[in-house]
């Protein structure tokens, strides 16, 4: 199979999991029990059978599963996941609201995380064994070890309680107007805590996968070759070394990224960030399953598109990817 | 005036001396050739002299390369020399190449790092050099990665990297090491035509006395870290004066091919054994991978041979020509695509889909020996579990049972006691085949294939490993299919050859037949290739005997 062809099949393969994601979430739909004509008909008091019976028809509950699995799936290819039970608004427009500063949080603490954990593991390997090796690999250790919600808390207690450096909550400052830029300003400086707890968690593990990774292709035949013909180090270091350490870190990153939504719940509640994290823990403690369901159906989008990306900047960097396997 | 000369070496790793001084050197035009077996600080040693070995080495000693002090120039000016004035080729060449980067890249990275080309003139000169070192179409391959070649190209585009900036000096490590018989006389031919062509100083360091004899001016032969013997080449070769040099020459198998082929042929004949293994008229082919998709390409075609009842039968062929996909469908790895292959005429392998379902007794009647025994033995299992396994799975023997037949193992491979509490990386390559060895005579099967089992040994360590399947094949009286491109290996051990060309045999019959006159001229060209052939030819000259 060639490279174009490889592709095309991951890029199948995610529609197919995508698919799968719906079928999932539409049985969890169907779990749940009595249906939904049950419910808003016990809401409004009335529990008459025709009543019931013509509720039914008119949300489409009479028609077969498969009928209702298709319909479905075409309302959330319009981008239709329905009303929200608690704000009487439409799903996708709750969530359009939050994904921006979601995505502002991910993004920036994956940028952080992905680039200091990459920089002081390859510094770890390239001192490996020595005094700053082992300062580095334990605050790694250290970083990863602790909880988020606890590295939170202390960020809070420490920045904000007592050194009153920074905002502990919110994405802007009550009340402040002013000009685009000071905005721009307010909402980096609330950003600050949030992103970098988040992103210290996952620092820690990039650190140690590239420092591994490093240390192994350090070892390599081929990089004994590339000083045998007098290349420069700083040469040999980008174009041999790094290089080729970084391929798992691609893989390690986008399996990362689903973990990485999962982790902005937990710090999104602890730093009251409005983004969609904190929107789904508010509609788990809520019921609001039609919410829930599109967060998850987003979330799991965002996620397949993530791998399937990996996927794609995997057969950039390596040129021997082109078999299906 | 030596170009390169070293006094009194010394490498330690952690305070432990691996390299007690050594002394040698090299002049322009002449090749001197470093013998030893691994471990003895050969590679170590102008790894060492090169600065090429990790910070943690300690390295003492002079090192004067045309003249200057190199050993404790700085970084900088040891990279200057690197490349530019001293080429280095290494053994395997799929792992010295870089995965990610085109091999003209690699070549033209080497000319780049030194000098300052025009973008143009750089791609002539690749390509010049692609071409020098007999890469077949240079413009149409020049973009291919590694992987895409084979392994004498790829050692191909090594050389022309190593030569791409005419460096006085080439240091060449086990550059055919693993490499196919034929391929290894193609590239030792172009090492000594560059040699010759630019007046280049090299050193050849190799575990095999007869890979060297046909292109050494001097040898000197090496063993753990000390020098056991330096001379011209002539004088190694007619007159050795070490012990130890005579039991490298004697391994080494030099111009004895035939002779020992003819008395293992004058070994009391068997009697007319029966059939063991049978393969009749079996085919394989594999979907090709080229660009164009779906071209099916045969890799045997129409097999048909017998392995008698302790009978050793030897397999030879290139790399490619379907040797161990053979071996793959005879111990049930695999299906062909037509025929069948029958064990005591119970037909065991045909065409089909899925794997084969063979029954226990079949499974432990074939067992396999690979040839790489480091990747083959689990690193975390001690050699004690390791041997066990098979008497686990294949027999229901309690654990006291167990523990006594893998001590008579150890001791039947000749191996100490001590070994069944050990890894196997804390074993040497030639303790780890024999645990291999072991582990397939375990349950007493009828037939062993050993895909190549000593090629990735010492040639000192082979010639035990050797000694040791004769021993069982005499003791337990099983059949052996040996797969190997080394016909020296082959002569030495085998009753009868089969000779493999691209997937069709070409020739069979007695060792000593086969090799004392061969019938088809690919048998003749392995034969011819075979390195010791200058030595072959000339036979001992009498200043030399006179000397001796």
């Amino acid at each position: 199979m060639d490279r174009l062809g490889f592709l095309t099949g991951r890029a199948a393969r995610a529609v197919l999991i995508l698919f799968g994601v719906i079928v999932l979430n539409f049985v969890l739909l169907r779990l749940a029990p009595g249906d939904a004509a049950s419910v808003l008909a016990g809401d409004q008091g009335a529990a008459d059978p025709a009543f019931v019976a013509e509720l039914r028809h008119d949300l489409g509950l009479d028609r077969s599963v498969p009928e209702q699995l298709w319909i479905y799936t075409k309302s959330l290819a319009r981008l239709d996941f329905g009303q929200s039970y608690r704000d009487q608004r439409p799903v996708v427009d709750i969530i359009a609201e939050r994904l921006p500063a979601t995505l502002l949080l991910t993004l920036t603490a994956f940028c952080f995380a992905l680039g200091t954990g990459i920089a002081l593991g390859s510094i770890a390997a390239r001192h490996a064994g020595s005094l700053l090796d082992t300062v580095l690999t334990g605050i790694s250790v250290m970083f990863f070890a602790m909880p988020l919600f606890w590295t939170g808390l202390m960020a809070i207690l420490l920045f904000s309680v007592w050194l009153n450096w920074l905002p502990s909550y919110g994405m802007q400052t009550v009340g402040e107007g002013g000009s685009d830029l000071s905005l721009v300003g307010d909402v980096a400086v609330h950003l600050i805590l949030p992103a970098l707890t988040l992103g210290l968690f996952y620092m820690a593990i990039y650190m140690r996968v590239t420092r591994a990774s490093v240390l192994d292709v350090l070892d390599r035949d081929f990089v004994r070759t590339a000083r045998a013909k007098g290349l420069k180090p700083g040469l040999i270091w980008r174009q041999h070394v790094l290089r080729n350490a970084l391929l798992p870190i691609i893989t390690f990153a986008s399996l990362q990224a689903g973990q990485l939504i999962g982790g902005s719940i937990l710090i999104e509640t602890v730093f009251a960030w409005p983004g969609v994290g904190r929107l789904a823990f508010d509609a788990l403690m809520q019921r609001d399953y039609n919410l829930l369901l599109a967060i998850f159906f987003i979330t799991s989008t965002i996620v397949v598109v993530i791998n399937l990306a990996a996927d794609f900047l995997y057969v950039a960097a390596d040129p021997r990817i082109e078999m299906g396997a | 005036m030596p170009i390169f000369s070293v006094a009194d070496l010394r490498v330690a790793f952690g305070g432990v001396d691996v390299v007690h001084g050594v002394s040698f050197s090299v002049e322009s035009g002449r090749t001197l050739a470093i013998v030893g077996e691994s471990g003895s600080g050969k590679s170590v040693s102008l790894l060492g002299a090169t600065g090429l070995l990790p910070p943690a080495a300690s390295v003492r000693g002079s090192v004067l390369h045309k003249g200057d002090e190199i050993l404790g120039l700085s970084a900088g000016d040891l990279r200057r020399r690197r490349g530019a004035d001293i080429g280095f080729v290494f053994q395997d060449p799929l792992s010295n190449l870089y995965p990610l980067k085109t091999i003209g890249q690699q070549i033209a990275e080497a000319i780049t790092a030194h000098r300052r080309v025009g973008r143009g003139e750089l791609r002539q000169r690749v390509l010049d050099l692609l071409a020098d070192v007999g890469i077949p179409d240079p413009s149409a391959r020049v973009n291919d990665y590694p992987r895409q070649f084979s392994g004498g190209m790829r050692q191909r585009v090594m050389i022309a990297a190593a030569i791409a900036l005419n460096p006085g000096l080439i240091i060449a490590d086990e550059p055919t090491t693993a490499l196919d018989v034929t391929v290894q006389a193609s590239i030792l031919d172009l090492l000594k035509r560059i040699q010759q062509d630019h007046g280049t100083a090299m050193i050849f360091v190799s575990h095999d006395l007869a890979v060297v004899s046909d292109i050494a001016d001097d040898v000197l032969v090496m063993r753990a870290g000390h020098v056991v013997e330096q001379a011209p080449a002539e004088l190694i070769y007619r007159a050795p004066r070490q012990a130890y040099t005579r039991e490298l020459l004697g391994a080494a198998r030099l111009g004895g091919l035939v002779a020992r082929a003819a008395r293992s042929s004058l070994l009391p004949a068997l009697p007319s054994m029966p059939d063991l293994l049978s393969v009749s008229a079996i085919a394989r082919s594999f979907a090709g991978r080229s660009a164009a998709g779906g071209l099916i390409r045969p890799v045997l075609t129409n097999i048909s041979f017998t392995v008698r009842e302790n009978e050793i039968v030897g397999l030879v062929g290139e790399s490619g020509s379907g040797k161990s996909t053979i071996g793959r469908l005879i111990a049930g790895l695999d299906r062909p695509d037509e025929g069948s292959i029958s064990l005591r005429e119970r037909i065991y392998s045909r065409p089909g889909v899925g794997g084969i379902a063979i029954d226990r007794k079949l499974r432990s009647d074939i067992q396999v020996i690979f040839q790489d025994p480091y990747a083959s033995l689990n690193p975390r299992r001690r050699i004690r579990s390791i041997l066990a396994e098979p008497f686990i799975i294949g027999t229901r023997l309690d654990a006291a049972a167990i523990r006594r037949r893998v001590q008579d193992l150890v001791r039947d491979v000749e191996l100490p006691d001590d070994v069944l509490d050990r890894y196997p990386a804390q074993l040497s390559g030639g303790q780890r085949q024999r645990v291999a060895i072991a582990r397939a005579i375990a349950l007493e099967p009828s037939l062993i294939v050993a895909d190549e089992p000593v090629s990735a040994l010492d040639i000192t360590t082979q010639a035990k490993i050797i000694r040791l399947l004769q021993t069982i094949r005499r003791q337990r009286g099983l059949s052996l299919l040996f797969i190997s491109h080394d016909l020296g290996v082959v002569s030495e051990l085998c009753d009868r050859v089969i000779v493999l060309e691209k997937g069709v045999i070409v020739e069979a019959g007695e060792t000593g037949r086969v090799f004392g006159a061969p019938r088809h001229p690919y048998t003749v060209r392995l034969i011819d290739a075979i390195p010791g052939k200058v030595l072959r030819r000339n036979p001992v000259p009498e200043r030399i005997a006179a000397h001796a």
